[in-house]
């Protein structure tokens, strides 16, 4: 008896408030969704511009749309600037090793001088910024040198490097003398 | 029917007279906002619900197939009623379902409707149309057995028996407190309704002295129109004797008492309707109903509060 209802029924009408707050309310958790999610992005931001200063203060703006090609192309930028730091790098090491080998097998050669009791007569030297060449005589009853040393001590550094020893003479008594030449190519 | 709030309009239309009671439908609670003795416009979101007339409804027990759901039942319900009384014209169904499958039917002309509608001054097609006196029953709890309901409405009256919660027989009844009213205004120069609201005993007494008056003549209306319902149901035969009890609907305490009174041998039968909701001296119980109707419409209603 409850559900009795003579009318034929009218047609559902909703005003056109009602109509726009049920729109509303219908894409408000789109509307949520898509904020939060730019809210998200923005603390995400935050965090890295707290944990990397050095990139974001290179950087010309923070609009998020554009920090992604914007870091990209730092990234970039800072790679070739490592590889132009790395080349200037190279270029002053081979800079210093080639200064270095300038003088570097005369004070081998001083070096092991000094070391030995015997005289030595030098006899030339010549350096033409490639090439060296020494020639000298060791005078002694026995050559102190060992070739061996020098050797292992100047081709690390030298190409076609050679100590010859060209000739061996009595000189005076049991006094002999060597005679020997180092050469080789920078 | 709006987003947050569900707004129930009844109107109730008596011999050109409007009244407007307005109600927000929250929570199964529905709060009475106004009452206007006059056509209130409604808003086009309000759910509308209006009475009806009896003098455009048709009724009929139908044996319908044992259909569930209602809208094709009152399908039909509508094909049966059009091949029984041969109608061409466009009618509004309804029907609920009675005793021995058989189903009480109402219906209205579609024409006639409109017309009540537009002299009414209503221009929106309402939501629910509502007989008028089943609206008044509608808020009386329906006792188990076989029961008469009197309704005494202010314009209509009706005798309704039923059995359980079905309806067995309806009739209308020529009289109403309307009447009785005017009479207790010649002489007293108030309504009925007003004297009973005053408190004054004065003039309570003094309509008391008028309705016993008439009280028998009263009561031998009700009296033999309660017989001829019973008497004429079609569904089942029964008497008078085996009728459990006598509901009177009333919402004058006068008239009520004034019945009570007779000394008959029915008048034992006559017992106090226990009201699903609280009623308010203002409104009618007819109005009452009909905002109950339209809560009904939107869920279940608990409580009706002003």
């Amino acid at each position: 008896m409850e559900k009795l209802n003579l009318s034929s029924g009218k047609k559902r009408v909703y005003k056109l408030r009602t109509f726009l707050i049920l729109i509303f309310i219908s894409i408000l958790p789109a509307i949520s969704f898509f904020s939060v999610s730019y809210q998200l992005r923005l603390l995400k931001i935050s965090e890295l511009l707290r944990s990397y200063p050095e990139v974001f203060n290179n950087l010309s703006s923070t609009n998020v749309d554009f920090l992604e090609s914007q870091v990209n192309s730092l990234i970039l930028s800072l790679k070739s600037r490592e590889n132009d730091i790395k080349r200037a790098n190279e270029e002053i090491k081979n800079q210093l090793v080639d200064v270095y080998k300038d003088t570097y097998f005369l004070r081998v050669f001083f070096n092991e001088l000094s070391k030995t009791s015997n005289k030595f007569f030098l006899s030339g030297v010549m350096y033409d910024g490639q090439r060296f060449y020494i020639d000298y005589y060791e005078y002694g009853s026995v050559s102190q040198l060992s070739t061996e040393t020098i050797y292992n001590k100047l081709n690390k550094y030298y190409k076609d490097f050679a100590v010859s020893l060209l000739d061996e003479r009595n000189f005076l008594g049991d006094l002999k003398y060597f005679h020997y030449i180092w050469e080789g190519k920078k | 029917m709006g987003i947050f709030k569900n707004r129930i309009v009844a109107y109730n239309f008596n011999e050109g007279q409007a009244s407007t009671l307005i109600a927000n439908y929250r929570n199964k609670k529905i709060r009475i906002k106004s009452y206007h003795q006059r056509f209130v416009e409604s808003d086009p979101e309000d759910l509308v619900v209006v009475n009806i007339p009896w003098d455009i409804i048709q009724t009929a027990f139908l044996e319908l197939p044992p259909i569930k759901k209602e809208s094709d039942r009152i399908r039909v319900a509508e094909l049966e009623l059009r091949r029984i009384y041969n109608l061409n014209e466009d009618i509004n169904v309804s029907c609920v379902p009675s005793l021995f499958g058989k189903n009480f039917a109402l219906f209205v002309r579609r024409a006639d409707f409109m017309r009540f509608l537009e002299t009414n001054g209503l221009n929106v097609i309402p939501d629910i149309a509502y007989p008028s006196i089943l609206s008044e029953l509608l808020l009386v709890k329906k006792l188990p057995g076989r029961w008469v309901y009197v309704v005494l409405g202010e314009y209509t009256s009706g005798v309704i028996v039923m059995n359980g919660t079905a309806i067995m027989n309806l009739r209308i009844i020529d009289i109403s407190t309307n009447e009785i009213s005017h009479l207790i205004k010649e002489e007293t120069g108030f309504e009925l309704s007003e004297i009973e609201n005053s408190g004054n005993e004065e003039l309570i007494e003094q309509s008391k002295k008028i309705l016993e008056t008439i009280a028998s003549d009263l009561f031998s209306i009700i009296s033999r129109e309660i017989v001829i319902s019973v008497n004429t149901t079609e569904l089942e035969k029964i008497l008078l004797d085996v009728i459990d009890g006598i509901v009177l609907i009333t919402k004058s305490k006068l008239i009520r008492d004034t019945i009570f009174i007779e000394g008959s041998e029915m008048v034992k039968k006559f017992t106090d309707p226990v009201f699903l909701t609280r009623l308010y001296p203002q409104i009618s119980i007819s109005e009452l109903g009909l905002i109950y109707r339209g809560g009904i419409e939107l869920g279940k209603v608990k409580s009706i509060i002003w």
